[in-house]
């Protein structure tokens, strides 16, 4: 199997706090793989070790084949990030800013165009970048880390500052990038967001890996067994999934009383409050 | 290392530099002291060798400082060091630019003074030691600094006591403290550039050159070690 990351028994000890311990996971290649947990279990960190930012404590941390901390120049041309600590040049404009990280990284020429025109900035391009919106400024970054098509993209909590309409402008982008072949792994703390874009889902908790699995193979194994009655009353009535509840959903449809029917198939949310007995955050 | 690369940081400090009002008002420090000497009159070696001493310590230290202190603030070293671009692409390219802005100081400031040089090729040496000399300490500012008021912190010490030396001198005759202002690289400079300008012979300076490499080459030697340890190489 081709995989893009590979992590085995990963640990990382900041003095005496544990952040990370034991994460083992595989990302395949053009595989999209979501790193989903609460604020403070470790998803930043699992980024920068993944990205030779920071050195692991214990484990070994494999990307594209080689390991995270022995990655050379040439290297990192292969991958693309974007973290909540990016930086752009303020006074230059949106265009100069991206012309230059296009050079930097060999883009194909033209690029910078097209790109603008996918975060939706192309109008904006003459703009200093001290004088975008904090979306904005994400949308460039965003434009920044796919700018040399990568093999592997990492996103830190990439739609964190924007409005619906341009969250679903990103994730066409990343559904594009991806059909084309790009290896994407995605934190965030947005479940939708997860269960819209990704192949594959972990939940972190506490620096540990709880559950891990395609979102839909989750939400079949996390399901209630039992289906949501709405009545023409307002009332709401919950239904084992037997003969018991056939025969009471029976009798409501015999009267006519029954304005919808459910199936309680939980969320990615639902699920990863009942895998960490916690609230997002 | 990688022309193309070194050629997109240039054009990046270009365009980030030309709206910087901090590097602008730098670089207007020694031009406006070469104007004020040149309306005034007394011993144009004089003038000019302090000018160029502060266009060193101003444009090429300060310069270089604040560029790589405000990368480091702004979170786009960051960056820079996670793109295929190498240290070296990365920290030529910043050099680079110090550098040619200090040489449109230093050739700006010759033509106000209008200074008559009898060793060209001495001075050039002379200056050429001197921006050498100040890039490394500029740079080993910025490394030391997490953002640019620090940066404001070590700069200042270090331009009186490496670049200010002769001019403090002016205040203590004798002493321990003129003594070990003696030993600064500045005094050395100047004393190189006097000598450059009014061409006396090289064997009355020679020593203040071989002082001025020694320093240059301790300079870039302590940059060096602080730049591995700093992890800023990949
Ligand atoms: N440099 C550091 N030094 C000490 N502790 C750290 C450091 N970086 C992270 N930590 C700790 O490690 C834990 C995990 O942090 P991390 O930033 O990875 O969380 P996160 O999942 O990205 O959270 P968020 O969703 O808020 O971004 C936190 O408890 C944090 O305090
Ligand atoms: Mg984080």
């Amino acid at each position: 199997m081709d995989y893009a990351l590979q992590v085995k028994d990963l640990s990382k000890v900041f003095g005496q706090q544990r952040a990370l311990q034991q994460v083992s996971f595989n990302v395949k290649k053009g595989e999209v793989f979501g790193f989903l947990g609460p604020s403070g279990s470790g998803k930043t960190t699992t980024v920068k070790i993944l990205t030779g930012q920071l050195l692991q404590t214990a484990g070994e941390v494999n990307i594209l084949g080689k390991p995270a901390s022995k990655m050379k120049d040439a290297d990192l041309g292969r991958i693309g990030i974007l973290t909540d600590n990016s930086g752009l040049y303020e006074r230059m404009t949106v265009e100069q800013n991206l012309d230059f990280y296009a050079k930097l990284y060999n883009a194909a020429a033209g690029r910078v165009e097209e790109v603008l025109q996918l975060v939706g900035l192309a109008e904006d391009k003459k703009k200093p970048v001290k004088k975008l919106s904090k979306g904005m400024k994400q949308r460039v970054l965003l434009a920044r880390a796919v700018l040399h098509k990568p093999e592997v993209l990492f996103l830190d909590e990439p739609t964190s500052a924007l409005d619906p309409g341009n969250v679903q402008k990103m994730h066409d982008l990343l559904r594009d990038l991806n059909r084309e072949g790009t290896t994407i792994f995605l934190t965030t703390h947005n479940m939708e967001e997860a269960a819209q874009l990704c192949d594959r889902v972990a939940f972190l908790h506490e620096g540990q890996i709880r559950e891990m699995d395609a979102p839909n193979q989750l939400q079949r194994k996390y399901a209630k067994n039992t289906i949501h009655l709405e009545l023409k009353d307002g009332r709401n009535e919950t239904i084992e999934n037997n003969p018991t509840g056939a025969e009471r959903l029976y009798q409501y449809m015999q009267a006519e009383e029954v304005l919808a029917v459910h199936s309680d198939q939980p969320t990615l949310g639902d699920i990863f409050i009942e895998v960490t007995g916690r609230k997002l955050a | 290392m990688n022309a193309a690369r070194i050629s997109a940081m240039l054009v990046k400090e270009y365009h980030d530099a030309k709206s910087n009002v901090q590097v602008l008002s730098v670089v207007i420090v020694p031009i406006f002291l070469a104007i004020l000497y040149s309306r005034m009159d007394g011993e144009q070696s004089f003038a000019a060798s302090f000018v160029f001493i502060m266009t060193v310590t101003f444009v090429t230290m300060y310069v270089q400082a604040l560029l790589l202190a405000e990368e480091k603030e702004k979170n786009t070293l960051q960056v820079l060091l996670l793109s295929p671009a190498s240290s070296a692409d990365i920290m030529i390219g910043k050099s680079i630019i110090s550098v040619i802005l200090t040489v449109i100081v230093l050739v700006v400031s010759m033509l106000i003074i209008d200074v008559n040089v009898e060793s060209p090729i001495m001075l050039s040496v002379t200056l050429v030691l001197g921006v050498i000399l100040f890039v490394a300490l500029g740079t080993l500012v910025g490394l030391l600094s997490e953002n640019l008021v620090q940066t404001t912190v070590y700069l200042l010490p270090l331009s009186f006591v490496f670049g200010f030396g002769p001019m403090i001198q002016m205040y203590f005759s004798e002493g321990i403290v003129a003594d070990i202002l003696g030993y600064t690289p500045g005094s050395f400079m100047m004393e190189a550039c006097l000598a450059a300008i009014s061409g006396e012979a090289f064997s009355s300076y020679r020593e203040d050159i071989i002082w001025l490499v020694g320093w240059t080459v301790a300079a870039l030697v302590v940059t060096f070690i602080t730049f591995k340890k700093k992890s800023l190489s990949k």
